[in-house]
């Protein structure tokens, strides 16, 4: 079991996290989160403090993205009903956890990249897997 | 002239005279905010233009800085140090993302190394390294810097 919480601490959360971080370029994840999201995959997520000061927004038809309505912290990516990622760097403790795919990353920006090498998805296999009906710039954590 | 935009549009930008590098912080408070680091841009307020601006909700974190987001989705849309303000060459940190098109920049700095967590690590593209202590020896910004605990007590 995690914790963690916002910038400001409004907003505190325990869940239990997989060990494998999930990296992603898509453009709707690199406006949210400064170039890209890093998420832990989480289950029994439980929001601890600040249930007050959480925001939801529904960021595509599939996803919603939490985040702190008092300073603005990402907090979490959400597949309602399927997955859930916790913001990589809401968590109180990162011991262990490594980054184990990275998704569109045929979209990623070319000014940084991460040293990991591991599994790679690019737009048009995260679209075929997860979404085949769907076309447009939104993606799984 | 670059443009770019919140998640969700309500809180738009366009900028002139924009760098062609950013910053990569690893500090608590970064990390935090924009779940892994922030990504900046250093934007010259002088030909840098906002829209949306009532749905912008700011907040002072430190005590020579602000952030501010987008009350509707949560993006982080600027940093900007309030020790600047009126002074010429103020200027504002926008992260990388947000930008339409965030291609041809480079990192040029990559800040509070030290406190970087372990799961990770950024390719060397020439970014210069620097630990907290360096961050806060040689740059006036930080030399009141301020742990998680502090901005709580705020």
């Amino acid at each position: 079991m995690r914790t963690g919480q916002c910038m400001c601490g409004a907003v505190k959360y325990r869940a239990e996290t997989e060990n494998k971080v999930s990296v992603c370029y898509c453009k709707m994840c690199q406006r949210w989160a400064s170039g890209v999201f890093m998420g832990a995959m989480a289950t029994d997520f439980e929001v601890t403090e600040g249930e007050e000061h959480l925001g939801v927004v529904k960021s595509s038809d599939w996803a919603e993205r939490g985040f702190c309505k008092a300073c603005g912290s990402n907090l979490f990516y959400r597949v309602p009903g399927q997955y859930m990622a916790v913001a990589f760097g809401s968590l109180d403790d990162t011991t262990g956890l490594s980054p184990r795919i990275q998704f569109y990353v045929d979209k990623r920006p070319e000014g940084f990249e991460l040293a990991a090498k591991t599994k790679e998805m690019t737009e048009a296999e995260c679209i075929a897997f997860f979404a085949p009906e769907e076309a447009g710039d939104g993606g799984p954590a | 002239m670059k443009t770019g935009r919140c998640l969700c549009g309500a809180v738009r930008f366009e900028a002139d005279a924009v760098p062609d590098t950013f910053i990569i912080c690893h500090c608590e408070m970064c990390r935090r905010w924009q779940g892994s680091a922030v990504l900046g841009v250093v934007v010259p307020d002088e030909g840098l233009r906002w829209s949306g601006t009532e749905r912008v909700a700011e907040r002072q974190t430190t005590s020579w800085a602000k952030r501010a987001w987008c009350r509707d989705c949560g993006t982080g849309v600027y940093l900007k140090s309030t020790l600047d303000e009126g002074k010429d060459g103020e200027a504002t940190e926008i992260p990388l993302g947000i930008f339409d098109d965030a291609s041809g920049f480079r990192p040029s700095d990559e800040i509070w190394i030290d406190h970087k967590p372990d799961s990770y690590a950024f390719v060397d593209m020439g970014q210069a390294l620097h630990t907290r202590a360096e961050c806060i020896e040689t740059m006036p910004y930080f030399t009141t810097y301020g742990s998680l605990e502090q901005e709580r007590e705020r």
